[in-house]
């Protein structure tokens, strides 16, 4: 199960209202076997953080992550994964991940300040 | 210290109404330990506060400050030098409010829940984190223990050891012979011998070009081999030579009285020896059982609780989380997973999937750097690797590229530090 209903789906769900509840049930479901403390874009974040820094501030060559767009983040790993951007570990680490981490992720660092 | 687990204990015993009219006992906090200070330890500790800052959190380390053995070989090959590896444990202390004890757990009581230290204490947990590391295992290869380690170091943890090898590469004359012995896996950083044996050479190759370091090798093929061997063809072809298992590259004894090492078909006696012992979980995390005779402790891959005993949790080099190596990234992101299962587990809550990566730099010259990648995931509570993201860096890349490598070998340093110790 994907959990990229945040972005396109959710346009999805204000014109279709039984597709709203079908959907909300997958997502509560899904949320419900999650921990409350640590949301899955912590969780993948705090990984990441062991190259990109605490928070995702990041010393040295590595870039920071802290309060990268969601945007820029989420088409960054996608390239990685897919091929389109060329790195040194990104390109492997990405194909690791699926749509729903790299969503979660993404938003996670966009809020860090 | 008042336990919950201690609280319900004297609660079941019928003081009920007495202990409730206190409200100091009545706010006991669960009460979690987590023994040994290092990349696993240090950062389960930190995130299990940072996580639920109602947990009453004890780190129980020895020694009083961290070295760290990532970035140890540069110290080796006097690149920087041995201060670069350490950090303190005062921030988890004054940040976090994680108790520090500097003792070493000696015994375990998984029934009573209590761990006992070389201090006297005991302790009562309501969760127990090992996070020991690895012990050597002395005279499994004839010849080495720990007396032996003062003329032939080992090197493997940082520290003194360090010191002395890097004292005897500096000393040695030109024209003279290294060996480095390589132990069969599994052992704590798998590609550190072969890291430390192109440091070296780059170190001859730099200052003593008559030398010559030999890689004694139990196996036949080791993590990164393509990208080591292909390195080591191009830069030290007169400075480094690696022979096999297959090839007679078992060590089978060492004489510290005749400076000499044997393998089934030479005898050696190099100026310096760099053994590096087989190795096994440390003795607390193989007390009671939880290795199951194995060595190595066996887990439950989402949440690395024992499957000896429940309410430990093993991380890092003691357990067995293979495909995961043992290493310093995989210590760190195994804590993280450890001590949100463990936060999960204390709410009642179900053990979110856990999330598990790795990436492993190695230098083979100071600018020289290559990696190797793998995310996992716990499946039928095993831990597999995710299809493609397992992999090396490529062969033949450009001067460029392993430059960048190497520069992010070292901010890698920088941000596992910081995200452990800060």
């Amino acid at each position: 199960m994907k959990r990229n209903v945040f972005s396109s789906d959710q346009r999805q769900l204000s014109v279709c209202l039984p597709s709203l509840i079908l959907l909300l049930t997958i997502w509560v479901s899904h949320s419900s076997a999650a921990n409350e403390t640590v949301s899955r874009g912590a969780a993948v974040a705090y990984a990441c953080m062991i190259c990109h820094g605490p928070d995702g501030q990041s010393t040295g060559a590595i870039p920071s992550l802290k309060a990268m767009p969601a945007q820029t983040l989420r088409e960054t790993m996608l390239a990685y994964r897919n091929g389109e951007r060329s790195g040194t570990v990104m390109n492997r680490l990405a194909r690791g991940l699926d749509d729903a981490d790299i969503e979660a992720v993404a938003t996670y660092f966009s809020t860090r300040r | 210290m008042f336990t919950r687990r201690s609280f319900l204990q004297v609660v079941s015993g019928g003081l009920t109404a007495n202990i409730l009219a206190r409200p100091a006992l009545a706010k006991a906090r669960t009460h979690v330990v987590v023994v040994g200070g290092g990349f696993g330890g240090a950062t389960c500790a930190k995130y299990l506060r940072l996580f639920d800052k109602t947990l009453a959190v004890t780190l129980v380390t020895p020694e009083p400050r961290f070295l760290a053995c990532p970035f140890s070989n540069a110290v080796v090959v006097g690149l920087q030098e041995l201060n670069t590896l350490s950090a303190s444990y005062d921030v988890l202390h004054r940040r976090y409010g994680v108790r520090m004890i500097h003792a070493q757990a000696t015994d375990l009581d998984p029934v009573a829940h209590q761990v006992r230290l070389s201090n006297g204490t005991k302790l009562t947990y309501d969760r127990l984190v090992l996070a020991p590391g690895v012990e050597f295992q002395w005279n499994a290869l004839t010849g080495y223990d720990e007396v032996a380690s003062k003329i032939f170091p080992h090197a493997w943890e940082a520290g003194t050891q360090t010191k002395l090898l890097r004292q005897q590469l500096a000393a040695m004359d030109d024209g003279s012979l290294v060996v480095i012995t390589v132990p069969d896996n599994p052992y704590r950083c798998p590609p550190g011998p072969y890291e430390r044996a192109s440091l070296i050479a780059y170190y001859l190759k730099t200052h003593k070009p008559r030398s010559k370091v030999l890689l004694l090798d139990a196996k036949d093929v080791f993590t990164k081999h393509e990208l080591f061997r292909a390195a080591w063809s191009r830069l030290y072809p007169n400075h480094l030579e690696w022979i096999s298992g297959s090839q007679g590259g078992r060590v089978t004894q060492v004489d510290i009285t005749t400076r000499s090492v044997h393998t089934e078909f030479e005898e050696y006696k190099p100026a310096v020896a760099n053994i590096i012992p087989p190795q096994r979980a440390a003795a607390i995390a193989r007390s009671v059982g939880l290795d199951d005779g194995k060595e190595w402790c066996p887990i439950h891959a989402s949440s690395f609780e024992s499957t000896v005993h429940r309410g430990v949790h093993i991380i890092g080099d003691a357990a067995i989380a293979n495909p995961m190596p043992k290493s310093a990234f995989a210590a760190n992101v195994q804590a993280k997973a450890c001590a949100t299962a463990i936060v999960s587990l204390i709410g009642g809550q179900a053990v979110p999937p856990p999330v598990l990566m790795n990436t492993c730099y190695s230098l083979v010259a100071p600018d020289y750097g290559i990696s190797i990648t793998g995310v996992y995931r716990a499946v039928d509570d095993a831990i597999q690797t995710v299809p493609g993201s397992d992999g090396i860096s490529p062969l033949g890349a450009s001067d460029e590229v392993r430059a960048s490598e190497a520069a992010y070998a070292r901010s890698w340093y920088a941000n596992i530090m910081a995200d452990t110790f800060t």
